[in-house]
């Protein structure tokens, strides 16, 4: 089976973000794999430990975007693709879409795994559009893949009621929950090992993307997360208390 | 990297360029990996586990070592030959550094790492590496090291453990009591120093299933309470001829050898504990109201977290710059060699000033970050409930292992002595020309406009004060110099903080070209608060030395000078502080 992962280089959310003039500001900023992708690469290198696979990643972005693509490497992925292009800092979902598919077709993968969405922008629209640019199956938000035979997958998927077990055929794509499982750390050895392992450079030219056209949505400003107002406590008698809460809920807040 | 290849000690009497100090700032993309991994370890599998380490579960204890030996965090400076990842010294450093936070655990680990591996590696035949090496390399055995006993703890050599052959010659029968052993209590693997007939002090490996080997309890201890340490008894122990580690009377070499590169990572664990210190009291002073508002937003309280990003910032550049001064030289030995650990071993002999300074300069930095931190926390810094108290109570071990601080003072200003009797240090020279420097009036101009340059001035300067007390001591006590303890300690502070200011400042001024507008002026910052600190510090070392060694004209002419020799003017000091404090409470972890 060949896999292709789909991962993202993005700023690690847990650190503080700042906002000035409308842009984020990025120094002293640092970025990380995208949380899902993590959980994405996790799965590839457990199906080839399992199913004998053959492992590639793809990245597109700045040239920085090779630390996570080197990150996969270092967690048991065999191959890496990163797609640069200046004009393709900040592409939508669809421009990436369109550069994997270009990339499947060019080299024949048989299932192309992403996280469910991206932490940074949390659009959750790539896995999808990429299915329907390629025409090809697709199951988001997988909690678990397991092979039937070369051709086919059964994939448990986390639905708003429960689980729904497919049973999918191959090529196809898949994007994974969280819950799937849990990202393995890099062990000292793979990280040694990914150091030998080669950075395939594609131009998104050459997969036939005008990168300077190719995005329909644009980022305009990015705006500050509003602080949440301080919480209140309240001690004391607990039918006094609810009078007042239901109070404040219905005439502050006006929730109720 | 560095240029040029640096040599041991050689910082008193030369200019440090910057493009001859690694930096932090420098880690490549595996190293910065390599931290993820131990720091990812610490905070899902140990931390969580905390209260049950301290409660001497050992089985999970163990069970964690395999994990480290899974994830390769036992390997990095075992040969790849027996399973082990031969990485830089500096790569060692970073895994020591982000296992620290871990407290109880990291001592086990670099206990097990350093101190209980290391012997094997670098003395070990290829028989013995075979027969333990990689059981330890993936945490299946955990090592200890037994050198202490009842009555010879600083005066290690004085060891009464005996080591005698038997009648058919298969076997030496050890006898004796090893104190303080850390990871006594589930180690597999001990490395005993014991003297052979009573006078060649020798290593032996020793399986703790040996016939005659016997613990004692566990001690009580005020900090890391759950790192295991017990005695070791050898009662008529019977140990392999096979076994004993490298020659018969050369057991000195491997102790002392060993201690150097345990002083070094020392450093490094301190430096790592001392940032999760800053950062849970960061978090605390956000949190904490009085008088309506956070604590973090009182003068007092800033002030304190930019003189803990100081003292940290001074220890992470002092000890990289040391782990990357060996790797360059390591660099140019022949891994092929026979003679490989031989002549690995005299570059840490070259370098055992500075792994005394790392030791003793950073786990008294973290002493003043501890301290600090419960007086953030206020009365809960007095609370067991809260981290405070137990950085406070870990903290203290570090002054007293790996020979206690008093200790490695005196092997700095011995060892400095001795590269100067040997003509490996133009030391009298040097003295002679600050001396003549002295009665000279100062023409040099410095230009404060250029980042870093009064520090840099102040940096020749103090070497100055140092070699003009180093030349007056000479001078005045001859060979019996050895005998002034007090001057020595006082002499080895100067020393301790030149090399700690110094690295500081390289680091920043290498740092400063890459950074961005917001880190230059915080490399600024941080650079003016620990050089004025380390300087108060520093004056009085020397001032104090002066007393002790002259009187008259001589004596004034030398204060006179030191006077002349600390003249640092940090003009934006409370701006610097207050930067400082600000952007480190904003980010909430150590700065850089
Ligand atoms: C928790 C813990 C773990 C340890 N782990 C190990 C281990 O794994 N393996 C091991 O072998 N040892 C271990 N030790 C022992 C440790 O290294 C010694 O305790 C230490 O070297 C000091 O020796 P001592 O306790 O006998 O103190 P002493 O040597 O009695 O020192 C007492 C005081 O006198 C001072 N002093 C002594 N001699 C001189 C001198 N010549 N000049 C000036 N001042 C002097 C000392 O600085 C100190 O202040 C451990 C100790 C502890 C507490």
């Amino acid at each position: 089976m060949k896999i292709l992962v789909a991962i993202k280089h993005v700023i690690d959310v847990e650190l503080n973000i700042k906002v000035k003039d409308g842009q984020l500001d990025l120094e002293g900023l640092q970025y990380v794999m995208s949380a899902w992708d993590e959980n994405a690469v996790e799965e590839a290198v457990a199906l080839k430990e399992s199913h004998d696979a053959e492992t590639v990643v793809i990245s597109i972005g700045s040239d920085d975007a090779t630390v996570s693509i080197r990150k996969a490497f270092a967690m048991g992925i065999d191959a890496g693709i990163h797609v640069s292009d200046p004009n393709l800092r900040y592409p939508d979902s669809l421009t990436v879409a369109k550069i994997i598919n270009g990339v499947r077709q060019d080299k024949n993968f048989d299932l192309i795994l992403l996280g469910r969405q991206a932490q940074d922008t949390d659009n959750g629209l790539t896995a999808g559009l990429l299915a329907e640019i390629a025409d090809l199956p697709f199951v988001a938000n997988a909690t678990k893949i397991e092979v039937i035979d070369e051709k086919k997958l059964k994939v448990t998927r986390q639905a708003d009621i429960g689980k729904e077990v497919i049973e999918l055929s191959l090529p196809a794509v898949i994007s994974v929950n969280d819950s799937i499982n849990e990202p393995r750390l890099a062990s000292l050895k793979g990280i040694m090992q990914a150091k030998k392992k080669t950075i395939e450079t594609m131009d998104a030219g050459l997969l036939g993307i005008d990168s300077g056209e190719a995005s329909l949505v644009e980022v305009m400003e990015f705006l500050p997360p509003v602080a949440r107002a301080q919480g209140q406590k309240f001690d004391g008698d607990a039918q006094e208390i609810t009078e007042k809460v239901v109070g404040l809920l219905i005439n502050e807040a006006k929730v109720l | 990297m560095t240029e040029k290849i640096v040599k041991g000690g050689e910082f008193l009497v030369k200019e440090l360029n910057k493009k001859d100090i690694f930096i932090p700032e420098e880690f490549s993309v595996e190293q910065k990996q390599i931290a993820d991994t131990a720091r990812q370890l610490v905070e899902n599998e140990i931390s969580p586990n905390i209260e049950a380490i301290e409660g001497h579960d050992f089985e999970l204890v163990k069970k964690l070592f395999s994990m480290c030996g899974e994830l390769g965090l036992l390997a990095t400076d075992v040969p790849e030959e027996f399973g082990g990842l031969e990485l830089d010294k500096v790569t060692s450093m970073i895994v020591a550094e982000n296992i620290a936070p871990s407290g109880s655990f990291s001592v086990a680990f670099t206990a097990h790492t350093g101190i209980g591996t290391l012997p094997l590696v670098y003395y070990g035949t290829k028989a013995q590496k075979d027969q333990y090496l990689e059981k330890l390399v993936d945490g299946k055995w955990v090592a200890a090291y037994c050198l202490t006993e009842p009555n010879s703890g600083s005066d290690a050599l004085s060891a009464k453990a005996t080591a005698v052959l038997s009648e058919d010659k298969k076997y030496y029968i050890l006898n004796g009591t090893k104190q303080f052993i850390t990871n006594g209590g589930f180690a597999k693997l001990f490395t005993v120093f014991a003297k052979i007939d009573k006078e060649h002090f020798t290593a032996f490996l020793v399986d703790s299933d040996f016939e005659g080997v016997s613990l004692g309890p566990e001690e009580k201890k005020m900090g890391i309470k759950g790192s295991s340490t017990c005695s070791v008894i050898l009662e008529d122990a019977k140990v392999p001829i096979e076994n004993l580690l490298g020659e018969k009377g050369r057991g000195h070499k491997i102790a002392f050898n060993i201690l150097n590169i345990g002083r070094l990572k020392l450093g490094a664990s301190v430096t790592g504990a001392g940032k999760a210190a800053i950062g849970e009291s960061i978090k605390y002073a956000k949190d904490r109201k009085q008088f309506g508002t956070s604590i973090c937003n009182f003068g007092a309280i800033k002030e304190k977290f930019a003189n803990m990003v100081g003292d940290i910032f001074a220890s992470e550049s002092l000890v990289y710059r040391l782990a990357g001064d060996l790797d360059v030289n390591f660099d140019t030995l022949d891994k092929s060699s026979t003679d490989y650990y031989a002549d690995y071993e005299k570059v840490f002999e070259d370098f055992s000033v500075e792994c005394a300074i790392s030791k003793v300069f950073c786990s008294e930095a973290l002493s003043r970050v501890v301290d600090e931190g419960v007086q953030i926390y206020g009365g809960y810094g007095f609370i067991q409930e809260y981290p405070a108290e137990k950085h406070y109570r870990d903290e203290r071990i570090n002054r007293l292992f790996e020979g206690t601080n008093e200790i490695n003072r005196l092997v700095i200003t011995g060892g400095i002595l001795k590269k100067s009797l040997k003509g490996e240090l133009p030391l009298q020279a040097e003295a002679m020309k600050a001396f003549e420097g002295l009665m000279s009036p100062s023409l040099d101009e410095v230009d404060p406009s250029v980042p870093f340059e009064k520090e840099k001035y102040l940096i020749h300067n103090l070497k100055q004060i140092l070699l003009i007390l180093a030349g007056a001591a000479a001078q005045k006590f001859m060979d019996k110099l050895q005998h002034e303890q007090e001057i020595l300690i006082s002499a080895a502070d100067v020393i301790i903080l030149i090399y700690a200011i110094e690295s500081a400042v390289s680091r920043a001024e290498k740092a400063y070209e890459a950074a961005g507008d917001k880190k230059k002026q915080l490399l600024l910052a941080v650079v003016e608060v620990f050089t004025f600190n380390a300087l108060e510090s520093l004056s009085k070392a020397a001032k104090q030395a002066a007393f002790y060694i002259e009187e008259g004209d001589n004596l004034l002419m030398i204060l006179s000078g030191i006077r002349r020799y600390t003249k640092y003017a940090p003009v934006s000091l409370l701006n610097s502080k207050r930067l400082l404090a600000d952007s480190i409470i904003e980010s909430e972890a150590y700065l850089f």
